[in-house]
């Protein structure tokens, strides 16, 4: 199926849900949506036949956080398509509804993005452990963009 | 009075022969696995914080390092990102050397991960002629472009440098040699009634779980599930050249070995057709070449290794973002670039297949053996530095 | 006078064996040997060179010295939580142990240093004392892979123990003694291997599963459990460990050549009498062995527990039995033999 066929299936499925859905050629649709219709959007991606989520992308945009989800198929012609589902967070409220239980595909990547962006997933059964930082790390997420990378040794001053 | 503990707790931690850089807490009632938690992040560091303060060419090696053994498939599909956000696309000939650079990394990735396997469960034979055979591979792409591993070939617009004379003679001498390896491999190895007892019917991944934990990879087709990104969305110049997807049907470890060690006579298919095939042309894209000095342009065509322009030093790519994706020899890596329109990318996302298959480690060892666990890792073909980036 | 007097001493059975051959040094020189051995056939079949250097024309021969010699000066380190006393001399043990049997060993059909009706019997009883300090090891060790390596050697040993026994006790019917010096001298005619080839394949497979030879290397499974019951030791009681298994191998294959390949038999007439020929024959037929399971690393990959005891139990306990009935058709048969 060519992209915008695609395009109009997905808005044909989401059109009670308020989502802006836009096509990119030559193969990806965005969807964007806010946070409380993320978990039906995804249970109707998830029947539409996509049925997993390549990766999961926190960005720090300064007032908002952003979550990317790219989702796509492994079988049959959705494998050509990408689906990136994009979620805005307010900052000082950075929690977003986890989506472990339609596609079990998101659970590393969530929590990776959990320790390095500090955006907390509900329902996600890892929050709190830490992955890949070290134990006893305490500080900012160190994805955020006030955290300034320390480079040793550099200074001549003496 | 306190209940028997019958449970073991082994820390097969990173000081162990078998384990790599991570540590697997297993709890043992037995010989028999109730639990195994992977606990990785050993070699965690930080590629996508690092990659926002870099320049655009300069993440290349970094994007590189973690994967050893398969460095071209994070190479790949960074620089496809970067040239969707560039809005350009490399000239045909340059696409022809990165899918020969692609499939030579492939097959030496292969022969890396079946060696370790080798000798996870014993076999010392396995290991040595799997990494003696792998020298024909690095010495080829040693001639191609300079480096024996991390070769920083692919660059935005087209590779770094051309085939060099005698070049296709050569590998054509070294895939019938690997060719004529594979039988005493099987003879050995493969048809061992040992390794078959050891790895047939070990860790079954059946093929709903393969998709909905997201596995990627040889992991992938073995539990008989027909996905590639060179079929799915074919890069380079796949689109022109015939071959099969190898799935199979077990879902067990002898199944992932089996796939492996097939995928590698479809690549020496994909190398001679690439040879057959290539077309003549520049190796570099057209706005790129035209900005190189003159004097550097004659010692670019007659030598056939590209010089810089000097833009490439304060590269800008245009606001916007980007997905490209790649199969590299362990499975599917995903790039997922965001830029602002300065010279290092606002975000950076690296998903290798590594990292997309931890979540196997947990759900393949329920209810193995002690010693099914190197038997299952080795199958994976996970390499620690590549999940942790 | 003096040294006439010590070479007649030296030279006595009940000193020579034990002490120099089949004993003590010629042990420890197979040891060096087939170590240098395993590695250079290793090699071979791996496209590689091997042990190279320190006086290359030998081809690195010497390369077993120095690893002992380096052994000899290392520092063993004893982790604090050990159990100390157990964990120092059970290495001595079992290397001491391990080649106890050889007491009982002919090397002539008149130079033996301990003749008895029960040779045979004795010799097998004594090889089964060495497991019990490798289980003992683990346990001393206070070490999680320790314990699961001395628990799998247990394991192994209930399962190559019983089948064991049973081929050479196969044999001991057909010959209708337990004697090891008439044992040798009934195969002057015809070899143990072609009257009751079962139990001498059984036998071999269990004789290098009892030795950690691959496909059987199980209690010390390096890529599982580090190096099982010998995790903690290093220095030369390291070098003690690593050697015992060989030195068991080496005498077992000494009483299965005895019973198996004739002993030193075919002997022409006139050098009967004469130990050392008669020795080396012996000594041949079995370092060919203990090469063969020298080359079983190369080829195999080494089988989980599981699968090793369900071959002890599954395929050569009822192959041993299997064995004994071959040995009370053949005697009931008539065949018989003549001292």
């Amino acid at each position: 199926m060519r992209i915008d066929e695609l395009k109009q299936k997905i808005e044909g499925e989401l059109r009670d849900l308020k989502a802006e859905i836009e096509a990119r050629d030559p193969n990806v649709v965005n969807i964007r949506a806010s946070r409380d219709d993320v978990i039906e959007i995804a249970r109707r991606l998830s029947s539409i036949g996509f049925d997993h989520v390549k990766a999961v992308t926190a960005v720090d945009r300064g007032d908002i956080f952003e979550v990317d989800y790219i989702i796509s198929s492994y079988l049959g012609d959705l494998s050509y398509y990408l689906v990136n589902l994009k979620i805005s967070l307010p900052r000082d409220d950075p929690r977003a509804p986890s989506l472990v239980e339609i596609w079990p595909s998101v659970l590393y990547q969530e929590h990776e993005e959990h320790e390095m962006m500090g955006i907390y997933f509900e329902g996600h059964p890892r929050m709190g452990r830490k992955l890949l930082l070290p134990e006893n790390y305490e500080g900012i997420p160190p994805l955020r963009k006030e955290f300034k990378i320390k480079t040793e040794g550099i200074d001549y001053g003496g | 009075m306190e209940a028997e503990e019958r449970e073991l707790e082994l820390l097969i931690g990173p000081q162990h022969p078998a384990s790599g850089h991570m540590r697997l807490i297993a709890k043992i009632d037995g010989d028999v696995v109730t639990e195994l938690r992977p606990d990785i992040g050993y070699v965690h560091r930080s590629v996508e914080k690092i990659a926002e303060t870099k320049k655009f060419l300069q993440i290349i090696p970094l994007v590189e390092r973690p994967s050893l053994p398969d460095t071209t498939a994070n190479n790949l599909a960074y620089v496809m990102a970067l040239e969707k956000l560039l809005g350009i696309e490399p000239p045909p000939r340059a696409r022809y050397l990165r899918t020969l650079l692609a499939e030579i990394t492939r097959i030496h990735s292969h022969l890396y991960g079946l060696g370790i396997h080798g000798v996870m469960i014993g076999s010392s034979t396995a290991y040595m002629w799997c990494f003696g055979d792998r020298e024909p591979f690095l010495q080829l792409a040693q001639e191609l472009t300079g480096a024996r591993l991390t070769y920083s070939y692919i660059i935005p617009g087209g590779v770094r440098r051309d085939m060099p004379k005698g070049f296709a003679d050569k590998v054509e001498k070294v895939l019938r040699y690997m060719e004529g390896r594979m039988k005493d491999y099987f003879d050995i190895y493969f048809n061992n009634p040992v390794t078959r007892a050891r790895l047939e019917g070990v860790g079954v991944l059946k093929r709903e779980d393969a998709i909905r934990l997201g596995a990627v990879g040889p992991n992938l087709r073995a539990s008989n599930v027909p996905y590639d990104v060179r079929k799915a969305e074919p890069y380079a110049a796949y689109p022109d050249v015939e071959f099969d997807v190898i799935t199979e049907k077990a879902g067990d470890s002898f199944a992932r070995v089996m796939v492996r060690v097939r995928e590698i006579g479809e690549s020496i298919k994909i190398i001679r057709q690439v040879l057959k095939r290539i077309p003549d042309g520049p190796i570099l894209h057209e706005n790129y070449e035209k900005l190189i000095p003159p004097k550097l342009k004659e010692q670019y065509k007659s030598t056939g290794i590209v010089k810089f322009p000097s833009l490439f030093a304060n590269l800008k790519a245009p606001e916007g973002e980007a997905i490209a994706r790649v199969e590299g020899g362990r499975g599917e890596v995903v790039f997922h670039i965001i830029s602002d329109g300065k010279t290092s990318p606002y975000r950076l996302r690296m998903v290798t297949p590594s990292f997309r298959n931890v979540v196997l480690f947990e759900h393949l060892t329920k209810g193995a053996r002690v010693a099914d666990i190197p038997a299952i890792y080795g199958s994976l073909d996970y390499f620690p530095p590549e999940a942790d980036r | 006078m003096q040294v006439q007097e010590i070479l007649n001493i030296l030279f006595e059975p009940y000193i020579f064996i034990p002490l120099v051959f089949p004993g003590l040094i010629a042990a420890f020189i197979v040891l060096l040997i087939i170590i240098w051995l395993e590695r250079k056939i290793a090699a071979k079949v791996q496209l590689r060179y091997g042990p190279l250097y320190i006086i290359k024309p030998l081809g690195g021969v010497i390369q077993t010295v120095a690893d002992l010699i380096r052994y000899l000066f290392q520092e063993p380190i004893i982790p604090k939580d050990v159990d100390k006393l157990a964990f120092l001399l059970t290495p001595v043990f079992l290397f001491g142990l391990a080649y106890l049997p050889v007491v009982v060993i002919p090397i002539g059909p008149s130079y033996y240093a301990f003749r008895s009706d029960l040779s045979l019997l004795i010799a097998l009883a004594l090889t089964t004392l060495a497991p019990i300090f490798t289980v003992l090891m683990g346990w001393a060790s206070n070490n999680k892979f320790s314990l699961i390596g001395s628990v799998r050697e247990g394991y192994l040993v209930i399962s190559y123990e019983i089948p064991i026994f049973l081929s050479a006790l196969s044999m001991a019917i057909l010959y209708g003694t337990l004697d090891l010096v008439e044992i040798a001298e009934a195969q002057r005619g015809i070899w143990g291997i072609f009257l009751n080839p079962v139990a001498a394949v059984n036998m071999l497979v269990l004789m290098y599963m009892s030795t950690s030879k691959f496909p059987f290397e199980i209690p010390e499974a390096e890529s599982e459990i580090v190096a099982g019951p010998y995790t903690e030791y290093g220095g030369i009681l390291y070098g003690l460990v690593m050697g015992a298994s060989y030195v068991k191998l080496y005498v077992l294959s000494l009483v299965y050549s005895i019973l198996f390949l004739g002993g030193w038999n075919p002997l022409p007439q006139s050098m009967i009498g004469n130990p050392f020929i008669s020795g080396s024959v012996l000594f041949i037929k079995s370092f060919i062995l203990v090469a063969f399971g020298a080359f079983l690393r190369a080829v195999y990959p080494r089988f989980r527990i599981d699968q090793a005891i369900g071959l002890g139990w599954r395929i050569s306990l009822p192959l041993s039995l299997i064995s004994i009935f071959i040995s009370l058709l053949l005697v009931m048969g008539g065949v018989r033999f003549v001292y």
